[in-house]
Order: structure tokens, then C-alpha cells, then sequence
């Protein structure tokens, strides 16, 4: 029996996301949905569950409408869902995130593992996974790839950038899975509908312990500006009907600006 | 606050670590303080002290102990926060390789501050004594700049954006911590696999041809081939759905996967998503093929060349092997 929290996270649909004519992105305007990694994250922790018995737990902080990542991770199959509500505007950096997260952990209570997705598509921070091991005191475990579970442990292979290596750490752990670890299942209506249904426990920040002072006191970090990026290029344009033509003209220009030489 | 001041830097893997002096020093010169670079394993040699040495550390911390002999997240950011206590540095900067990024963020919160991953360029904000970072976020859609606002700040810089100081005169003062407390790995290693080292890495490579969805045939990717063949030391790269849809390539180039800053990078067949354009957005030239005239790629690139790959690419390769050989 594992028995698996999953944190989600209701995300900016990054593929409609579109910008204002400044280049900042129009990010209240954009449509929502799970963050596609941690999809990959829940399939993870399905599998362990139906190879090994057990429960798998989905859990998300965010605003009111953030249910509706649970409302998926419901659909493949998790069996219950928490949620933290956390106003839009009382929001902060990773550091909050992962102290909200810790704290819901602890109040779920006993876990095995915890497995969330490498990064969210918004934030595009990579650290809330590491930083939520650190609340809880657990090793981490990064770019799962693949994994395993026997006898109260885990086992992994992943890519660590200069060399693969196979890893294994006794529970309870944080994992983080990248993108194609396993193809997350599909969701049918039916399966959604079921889910709309279904009750999910919430707990505001307060409820966790959280004071406003708290909330304040957890911002390390200040947005400056987010926006499209500029890139200052040539964009010179060498349009000729000819291939030939036009590859002499490209290679002539290659040449004249020194980009290669012979 | 002012209590911490300077540069630790953090690097597993020698030629990055010392690429982070050269950011670390960006700091140091206008916000002041030391440049301090830890070394940390089951031994340090004295070949690696001298090396970070002259290349121009201004202090070297050095922790041995055997708790550190491979990658543990726990035991490794026992050693940072050692580090940290007894050098109190404004910034530590850690190359962004997987084991840094698999730990540094630990570190930011056990002294509950801020962390940025990616931080890709480094501005330095003199009148607020602080450092700016702009890093690709939203999916590669944006660009954001940041500032830590609490002490000591984490930064994990990519590698390959700073150059490898030039040598000087070793003064560095070195301080071996010989009391810290390490904890024991969490993690055990069962396997490890070298990866098999065929030709130059991309993320080293000073002259790629990228290739997409243009190329309709895996064989056709002979075509690039040839001109990676005729440009001379370049790589063949291609963008994420030859490698993670139809299995043409092992990795791709993106933010997603391998992020490159080569000289001249050739865009063939490529459209131009954001999650690509801005693993490729540090190029110095780049060159588009495409025939879609409307391609995103053409707002990226300094040539455009509007046309079919498949007639345009036989005929660069042609004229490129009259004109450089």
C-alpha cells in the first residue's frame, strides 16, 4: 500500500496565451488548465497505486477556480482532493507556494511520496518541487524518468545532464517527474462529469496557520516586467524566385558581414 | 541585511565554475565584496584549488568530507549552507547544471529567500545595490526580470553565457571548514552510465544546423548533413517534435531540452515556436530557411530566406562548398 500526494497546479494555458500590443501578456484574459506536466505526475502515481495498492491524493493551492485542476485529477482517478484557496492577490513567490503546500501535507498526514511535475508552463520556475522537500525535511528526487517502488522505496532513472544514473531512496520522498515519463491518460466527459460531482476538502490559508503577516514576510522575490520578447535581429529578406539565385545571394551576404570566411 | 556582502559560487562541473567567477565578478565590481568559490567532495585536489586559483578566486572554500562523494540534494546543501555561514556572500551563483538545480533551491529556503532558475542574463541595478535577472518564463512565451529582495539571494546561472576568465596571478586566500556537519546521503546510487560522447555537445557547438518539421523524411536529413559537413565543425540539431514525436533524435533544442549559443545557427524547416526560438535566442546569426513566408522564425533570425528547403538547402550546400573551399 503507497499511499501518494500529488500537488497540481491550475495553470495559464500557455498555447492561447496571447499579449497586449506593450508585449505584456494578457494572463487574466488567457483559459486555464492543469499544468500539463503534472498530469505526467499524476499517471506516475496511478500506476503505483494500481501495481501496489494504495491512494493516491490530489492537492493544489490556488484561487477558487484552481478546483477545476482537481476536477481533472479527479477524472484519471485520484481518490479525494484538497484544496488550499488562495486568493489571486495574496499570491507570492515559490517560497509561499512551497510553505502552503508543506503545510497541507502535514495536515493530510501520513504519505509515502509526494510526486509533482518538473515545472508549471506559467511560472516557469523550476523550484517549488525542491523547495517543498526542504519545507518537509525529504530528500528529493529529480528528473524522474522512469520509477519503481519495492519494499518502501523507490527507484529511479534519470538524465542528469553529464551522465544517466539509477538512484533509489527509502520513503517518504519528493519526486519530480519531466514531461514524458508516462502518457497521462485520457478523460472522458462522463469521467469529468463524475468528477464536478464529486466533494473536495478546503482549507483556507488561516485554516493552515498562515497570519496576513505571514503571507507578507514569505515575498523574496519582486517582478520588475514580464513581457514579449524583443530581439533586436537583421531580419534581412532574400526572396529570390531561383534557389540557386537565392542561395548565391545568401552566401554573398554570408560573406560581405563576415559571418564566414573561408 | 547589509551584513552579507559578495559572491559565493558553486559549480559541479569544473570549466562552469569558473565561468561564475566571471558572473561573480560582474557583481563584485559594482556592488563590491570578494568573489569566493567552494569546492566541496570526499577530497579536493590541489590542482583544482589552483585552477579556480588563477583564474582569479579571491577566496576558496574548501570542504572534504565523506558525505559529499556523490550527489545527495540534503548532504549538498549542508555544504552551501556552511559556506554561506562562514563567508555571509549577498548572492551565491550556481551553474545551472541538474544536480545545482536539483539543490540550490533548498538552500534559498532554509535562509527563506528568493531563488531565480535561469537567470540568464545578470544586470546589475547599482542604484539599488542589487542584482536584476532576466530569465525566459511563461513557457518560453516572455521574458521576465526579477530582483531578490532577501539575503543571500540564490542564482542559478546557465552555462555558457559567461567566458572562462583569462589566467592571473593566484592570490586567492583558502579557508578549509574542517567542523561542518554533513549530513548522510539520503540518496544511494545503484548505476551510473557514462553517456556515449559522439562528436561535440551541442550546448558547446559553435555552429549548428537546426533542423523541423520541414524535413518530411528522416532520411532527407541528409541534406543538413552535408551542410553541417561543408560549414566545418558543426552539429546537426533539431527541434522537439523530430526528437519527442517521431524519435529522429535523442534530444532537442528548446528551453524544454537543451538550450545553445553558437556562433551561426542555421534554422531549416523551422517555424518558430517560442519554446525553441528561445533555446536559440543567444545565437550570434542566425539563418532561416523557410518557405512560409509568415513564419514566427522569421522575427527571430538576421537571414530570411523565403523558399522550399527541399530546392534551397542542395543549392546552399553547393555554393557554400565553391565559395569556402
Amino acid at each position: 500500500m503507497v499511499r501518494i500526494i500529488v500537488p497540481v497546479k491550475y495553470s495559464v494555458d500557455i498555447d492561447e496565451l496571447t499579449f497586449a500590443s506593450d508585449g505584456t501578456p494578457k494572463i487574466k484574459e488567457a483559459p486555464k488548465k492543469i499544468n500539463p506536466v503534472d498530469k505526467s505526475a499524476m499517471e506516475a502515481a496511478l500506476r503505483i497505486k494500481e501495481k501496489h495498492g494504495g491512494e493516491v491524493l490530489a492537492l493544489t493551492v490556488g484561487p477558487e477556480e484552481a478546483h477545476k485542476a482537481l476536477r481533472e485529477a479527479l477524472a484519471m482517478g485520484a481518490d479525494d482532493a484538497y484544496h488550499v484557496i488562495l486568493p489571486e492577490e495574496k499570491k507570492k513567490d515559490t517560497y509561499l507556494t512551497a510553505k502552503i503546500l508543506a503545510e497541507a501535507i502535514k495536515k493530510i498526514g501520513d504519505f509515502d511520496l509526494v510526486i509533482t511535475g518538473k515545472i508549471t508552463v506559467d511560472g516557469w520556475t523550476g523550484v517549488v518541487s525542491i523547495r517543498l522537500a526542504e519545507e518537509l525535511g525529504l530528500p528529493n528526487l529529480g528528473f524522474t524518468a522512469k520509477l519503481e517502488v519495492e519494499d518502501k522505496k523507490v527507484k529511479i532513472r534519470r538524465d542528469m545532464g553529464g551522465y544517466i544514473e539509477e538512484v533509489e531512496a527509502e520513503f517518504p520522498v519528493v519526486l519530480n517527474v519531466v514531461q514524458p515519463i508516462y502518457e497521462p491518460r485520457l478523460v472522458n466527459v462522463m469521467k469529468l462529469m463524475k468528477a464536478m460531482k464529486r466533494p473536495i476538502h478546503k482549507w483556507t490559508v488561516e485554516e493552515l496557520g498562515f497570519t496576513d503577516s505571514d503571507i507578507e514576510d514569505a515575498k523574496t522575490l519582486e517582478l520588475l516586467d514580464l513581457r514579449y520578447p524583443q530581439i533586436e535581429r537583421k531580419k534581412i529578406k532574400i526572396e529570390e524566385e531561383d534557389p540557386k539565385a537565392a542561395a548565391q545571394k545568401l552566401v554573398e551576404l554570408l560573406m560581405k558581414d563576415g559571418v564566414l570566411s573561408k | 541585511m547589509s551584513d552579507y556582502n559578495g559572491v559565493l559560487v558553486y559549480s559541479d562541473v569544473p570549466k562552469i565554475r569558473l565561468q561564475m567567477i566571471t558572473a561573480g565578478k560582474k557583481i563584485t565590481s559594482k556592488l563590491g565584496g570578494d568573489v569566493s568559490v567552494l569546492l566541496f567532495g570526499s577530497s579536493v585536489s590541489e590542482d583544482e584549488i589552483n585552477e579556480v586559483a588563477k583564474h582569479g578566486a579571491d577566496k576558496i572554500i574548501v570542504i572534504e568530507n565523506e558525505n559529499l562523494k556523490q550527489f545527495d540534494p540534503i548532504s549538498y546543501t549542508d555544504a552551501y549552507q556552511a559556506a554561506v555561514e562562514k563567508i555571509k556572500p549577498k548572492y551565491v551563483l550556481f551553474g545551472g547544471t541538474r544536480p545545482a538545480v536539483e539543490s540550490a533551491p533548498r538552500l534559498a529556503t532554509r535562509y527563506k529567500t528568493g531563488v531565480v532558475f535561469g537567470c540568464g542574463a545578470l544586470v546589475i541595478d547599482e542604484e539599488n545595490n542589487t542584482v536584476i535577472c532576466g530569465r525566459v518564463a511563461m513557457g518560453g512565451k516572455a521574458i521576465s526580470k526579477e530582483r531578490i529582495i532577501k539575503y543571500p539571494g540564490v542564482l542559478i546561472v546557465p552555462g555558457g553565457v559567461h567566458n572562462i576568465p583569462e589566467e592571473t596571478e593566484a592570490k586567492a586566500e583558502i579557508i578549509k571548514i574542517t567542523d561542518a556537519k554533513i549530513s548522510e546521503p539520503k540518496i544511494k546510487q545503484v548505476n551510473k552510465i557514462a553517456k556515449e560522447k559522439k562528436g561535440i555537445p551541442l550546448n558547446e557547438a559553435e555552429k549548428i544546423v537546426g533542423v523541423g518539421r520541414g524535413f518530411k523524411k528522416q532520411e532527407d536529413l541528409e541534406m543538413a548533413n552535408e551542410l553541417a559537413k561543408v560549414l566545418g565543425n558543426a552539429v546537426v540539431g533539431a527541434t522537439r517534435p523530430l526528437a519527442a514525436d517521431y524519435g529522429w533524435f535523442k534530444e532537442w533544442i528548446g528551453i524544454s531540452g537543451i538550450v545553445v549559443r553558437p556562433k551561426l545557427y542555421f534554422a531549416i524547416g523551422i517555424s518558430g515556436a517560442a519554446q525553441h526560438v528561445m533555446g536559440v535566442k543567444d545565437a550570434n546569426t542566425i539563418i532561416a530557411i523557410n518557405k512560409n513566408p509568415d513564419a514566427d522564425i522569421f522575427e527571430f533570425s538576421d537571414y530570411n530566406v523565403v523558399g522550399d528547403l527541399y530546392q534551397i538547402l542542395p543549392e546552399v550546400v553547393n555554393e557554400l562548398r565553391n565559395k569556402l573551399s
